[in-house]
């Protein structure tokens, strides 16, 4: 086999490697990644920092709640029942419960009464320390309220209330559920007194974003939910879990691809056969689409062992772009005609393409260094797909087109090429520049009215049916949600807790002022010994009086002989014995807050202090600051953050690439060619930057990547054009063609769901566009027209 | 938590509503209590506790609001109040310091509310699932006792008996533990909230 034919078998041969790669697959159940979190990148240095973050999403990840209502009390409990028992037998959950451990005052009184004297309650802390302490008329108080919970079972136990008091401020009094009938009621909150609401949750078998774990857990509650509507009339179904959240996201994703794919499949095939008139330049113009998709399909799953949706949302669009190279070379196959001869034809236009592809690269291999997972995977099938598709027109192409072209395309090609012809006869490089002022100037009003804005949410959609419904449960149970949260980490788990308790001291302020409404802390729940040993002193010293002072104050009040002493008994017994923490983590009690405790670590061992309620990030931030051992960590303003970061410093590297792709330009074609063949793309920029600040959108990291790409993909028509004057209509028709197929997959991206992807899409649009438009300027003012259609090898 | 106690405390708090449950033939007594959107009495409280040598009475005023709620004024041995709203609970002790207790008692105050709401719209069942209801009639002198169904305040509560005619005159709660409680009401009167009741009510944050 001689070298001649050799790289073109090679090549065919990895295409259908690759093909099979993805056949193998996808028969294995494509690993798709429909995770949001996971296209957010590392921000945290400190390690356990994101597994903090990592640990609390996992906590509410795998949970699905599910408030099953009804107006009649009985119906509500039966529905709840039936729902509960037929996501039951569905099996697509790992566990389903209706019934929770009741965080009973009596269990929790049982849990915590040996260690009472330790254990006190913030308010009787403060008024104890104050030294100002009458314990008669404490007493007496106690036993006169009305509001007496008794949690030790027993007055003679705890006659100060001091446990009634720890246990009532412990913060189970948030989650506003109680057990009713063995069912987990909603306590009517003010909302809707009239209806009873019945909380289900349920555990999935594996991750939220498992696309098996998905389709059953969709299929299961789909089904249970019919069943139940048909079997009981109004009743009210709420469900939020990120499961739910992920499937919708996976859907809309899979209906935008098939979109993406199908739109631009039949606009190319259209447009193809409308111009091409035969089914050759159309089937191997797939056949490079298909080539480009299965290696960069194939190469992305072997380097990344899944795909993000978003990656393949964007691959999509890449046919727009990958038809690009088969279209150039059957314009010069239609335009040989009878002279065609493969080879020769393959060198006139190999530098055009070679340049295309060069800067197209150059725009996508910049995103590659992005710290983003999807944004990597986005790149990298970017470069490999157009490599591939360059390589399959370069290699395979000549091997498969033999025969001349035989059809007769002078009908289109005649107007084009007298279009072009007295546009390069009249329009000057002076009226070029003219035009391009004017562009510039109709935008720089746009300009003045930017505005910049990184939020990291607006780089997913969430439906927001699904959202009402979480927020519904999210105030009906009490069960919160936090983003922002504290990193407390110490040498020893004590170390630990007294740190949680230095920040507890200033959070309480914080909420005292209204700040933040609340917060969750182990330490609430258990003590550090320090402070045990503290509380057990503060009790010593201001209630359990000596020299029979005790017995007379309780005589007093009217209690028992005995009764005192037996109390001092108990504190001696109690001794020095301290409630420890593990006692507390062991108990089904701590089963809601569990997620707070991170554990061993590195570097010793670690909890999450969760604040609620706040309206910004800033004033936690300085409660933190000052405390050893404790950080927040704000994920999403970490990522805003890095985005802001990124903004900046891909507007420095779109600089840069622009004057690469000019320096990279003026090898082949002089620095007055360079500048004319990249003034397109910068009119592209130019124009939709000037829209956006017109429209009020806001740039974004991600309008910046999308300039990128403008100048990559912007500057391939002006590169066309100008290689391809010598064929004169022809050449305009395959840009046309060309600009056209790409403009309407980035069209059709613009109308994505995902926001992020959508203004992606509109930025690429515009940019393209107007780089489309202005392309012919670049033939005006790089006269290189006269270039002859030859490679520089001759 | 404190909704333990405190739906007990609503149990004695609102028995003008809550004795409007029952048969169909005390559909009369509802009528009657319903009749009184707004009552105040004076209470004499005795409790039997074990670690109390002797019964430890309390003395004071009681206050009923169908659209504010509950206040509950202790004069004796000592003074303070205790004001139960909708969505939250508020202490005065003695020397006037005010302590509202909002979100952590609102499921309590939500609960006690529900129960209200229940028993003056006639709603036995969503009474009769948090008690088992028996009633008797004789003239105008009714009896009504509750057995608690739900654990939860069974390992509270035994049972509630409560007595009265025109109004509620008695109150009997025995506990668990063997505590009793016992509540008698006298000098009923009924007319609307006066300014400074209506302050009682009013709770700023």
């Amino acid at each position: 086999m001689n070298q001649d034919a050799l790289w073109p078998a090679a090549w065919a041969l990895a295409c259908l490697c690759c093909v099979s790669v993805c056949i193998v697959m996808l028969w294995r159940g494509a690993p798709l990644q429909t995770d949001l979190l996971a296209l957010l990148p590392a921000t945290e240095r400190n390690p356990t920092a994101e597994r903090a973050v990592a640990a609390l999403s996992a906590a509410a990840g795998n949970r699905v709640l599910f408030v099953i209502g009804h107006a009649d009390a009985a119906k509500a409990k039966q529905a709840t029942r039936r729902f509960a028992s037929a996501l039951r037998a569905s099996g697509a959950f790992r566990s389903v419960t209706a019934e929770l451990p009741p965080f009973d005052a009596r269990l929790l009184g049982k849990l915590y009464v040996e260690h009472r004297f330790g254990l006190l309650a913030e308010s009787d802390r403060r008024e104890l320390a104050s030294g100002h302490v009458d314990p008669q008329a404490w007493l007496a108080r106690r036993l006169a309220s009305p509001l007496r919970l008794d949690v030790a079972g027993d007055l003679a136990l705890d006659p100060f209330g001091l446990l009634d008091r720890f246990v009532a401020e412990l913060p189970y009094r948030r989650l506003r559920l109680t057990t009713e009938d063995g069912l987990l009621l909603i306590e009517a909150a003010r909302a809707d007194p009239a209806r009873t609401r019945v909380l289900v949750s349920a555990e999935l078998p594996g991750s939220a974003f498992d696309d098996h774990v998905q389709a059953q857990t969709v299929a299961a509650v789909e089904s249970a939910q019919q069943q139940l509507e048909t079997t009981s009339a109004d009743v009210e179904i709420l469900r939020t879990g990120a499961v739910f959240y992920a499937a919708a996201a996976r859907a809309a994703a899979q209906q935008e691809m098939s979109m993406i794919t199908v739109g631009s499949l039949a606009g190319i095939t259209l447009l193809m056969f409308a111009v091409f008139r035969s089914p050759q330049p159309l089937l191997l113009g797939l056949l490079t689409i298909g080539a480009g998709l299965a290696v960069a399909t194939a190469v992305a799953l072997l380097v990344y062992r899944e795909l993000h949706l978003i990656a393949l949302v964007f691959g999509a669009t890449l046919i727009g772009e990958a038809i690009d190279y088969p279209i150039q070379y059957f314009a010069a196959h239609a335009d040989a005609a009878r002279q065609w001869q493969p080879r020769r034809a393959l060198e006139a236009i190999r530098p055009g393409l070679t340049f295309a592809l060069a800067t197209s690269l150059m725009g996508y291999a910049a995103l590659v260094w992005l710290p983003f997972p999807a944004i990597g995977q986005i790149a990298l099938f970017a470069l490999v797909g157009l490599t591939a598709a360059y390589l399959t027109v370069v290699l395979l192409l000549p091997k498969l087109v033999r025969g001349p072209y035989r059809h007769d395309l002078r009908r289109l090609t005649g107007p084009a090429g007298r279009f072009l012809e007295s546009w390069q006869e009249r329009v000057s490089a002076r009226a070029a520049f003219v035009a391009a002022a004017a562009v510039i100037a109709v935008c720089v009003p746009g300009w003045l009215q930017l505005r910049v804005d990184d939020d990291v949410r607006a780089m997913s959609s969430r439906p927001p049916e699904l959202l009402a419904q979480e927020s519904t449960i999210r105030s009906l149970t009490g069960i919160g949600h936090a983003t922002e949260l504290f990193l407390v980490e110490g040498p020893t788990a004590e170390a630990v807790l007294r740190r949680e308790e230095a920040l507890a001291a200033r959070l309480r302020r914080l909420a005292e002022r209204g700040v933040i409404a609340h917060f969750d802390a182990i330490s609430s729940f258990v003590p550090s010994a320090a402070r045990q040993a503290d509380n057990r002193a503060l009790v010593q010293g201001s209630l359990l009086l000596d020299g029979g002072r005790l017995e007379r104050i309780f005589a007093d009040v009217g209690f028992r002989p005995g009764v005192a002493a037996g109390l001092v008994m108990a504190w001696r017994a109690a001794g020095e014995r301290t409630m420890r923490f593990e006692h507390w983590l062991a108990a089904p009690a701590s089963m809601p807050y569990r997620h707070l405790w991170l554990g061993q670590t590195s570097g010793g061992y670690a909890s999450i202090v969760l604040p609620f309620g706040h309206a910004s990030a800033a004033p936690l931030a300085a409660v933190a600051s000052g405390l050893d051992g404790v950080m927040l960590v704000d994920k999403v303003g970490a990522v805003n953050r890095l985005f802001d970061v990124y903004r900046t410093g891909f507007s420095v590297g779109l600089a840069l690439a622009i004057a690469i792709t000019f320096l990279v330009l003026s090898v082949r074609y002089g620095r007055r060619g360079a500048a004319a063949l990249v003034l397109p793309a910068l009119l592209g920029i130019g124009v939709a930057l000037g829209a956006s600040g017109y429209a009020g959108v806001p740039v974004s990291l991600f309008t910046v990547m999308a300039f990128i790409l403008v100048l990559g993909v912007g500057s391939n028509y002006a590169i066309f054009l100008v290689e391809g004057s010598g064929r004169k209509g022809i050449t305009l028709i395959a840009v046309a063609l060309s600009a056209i197929t790409t403009l309407l997959a980035f069209g059709l991206l613009a109308a994505s769901g995902t926001p992020a992807l959508a203004r992606f899409g509109t930025t690429l649009t515009l940019g393209i566009g107007t780089a489309v438009v202005m392309a012919p300027l670049a033939l005006a003012l790089c006269r290189v027209g006269h270039m002859t259609p030859t490679g520089p090898g001759e | 938590m404190a909704r333990l106690s405190a739906a007990v405390t609503a149990v004695v708090a609102f028995i003008p509503a809550a004795a409007a449950l029952g048969a169909d033939t005390l559909g009369e007594i509802r009528i009657r209590l319903n009749a009184h959107p707004v009552v105040r009495a004076e209470f004499t409280q005795t409790r039997r506790i074990a670690a109390l040598e002797k019964p430890l009475v309390t003395q004071g005023r009681f206050l009923v609001s169908r659209g504010e709620g509950v206040a509950w004024q202790i004069e004796h041995p000592y003074r303070s109040s205790y004001v139960l709203k909708q969505d939250s609970i508020l202490e005065v002790a003695a020397d006037g310091t005010r302590t509202v207790r909002g979100e952590r008692d609102a499921g309590a105050a939500a609960r006690i509310n529900q129960l209200v709401r229940a028993a003056t719209a006639g709603d036995d069942e969503a009474f009769t699932n948090w008690f088992q209801v028996q009633a008797s009639l004789e003239g105008t002198r009714w009896r009504i006792a509750l057995i608690p169904k739900q654990q939860q305040i069974a390992q509270y509560v035994r049972r509630v008996d409560v007595a009265g005619s025109e109004f509620v005159e008695e109150v009997e709660i025995e506990s668990s533990n063997g505590d009793q409680t016992r509540l008698a009401f006298r000098n009923h009167r009924q007319g609307p909230l006066s300014a400074d009741e209506r302050r009682l009510f009013q709770i700023d944050r």
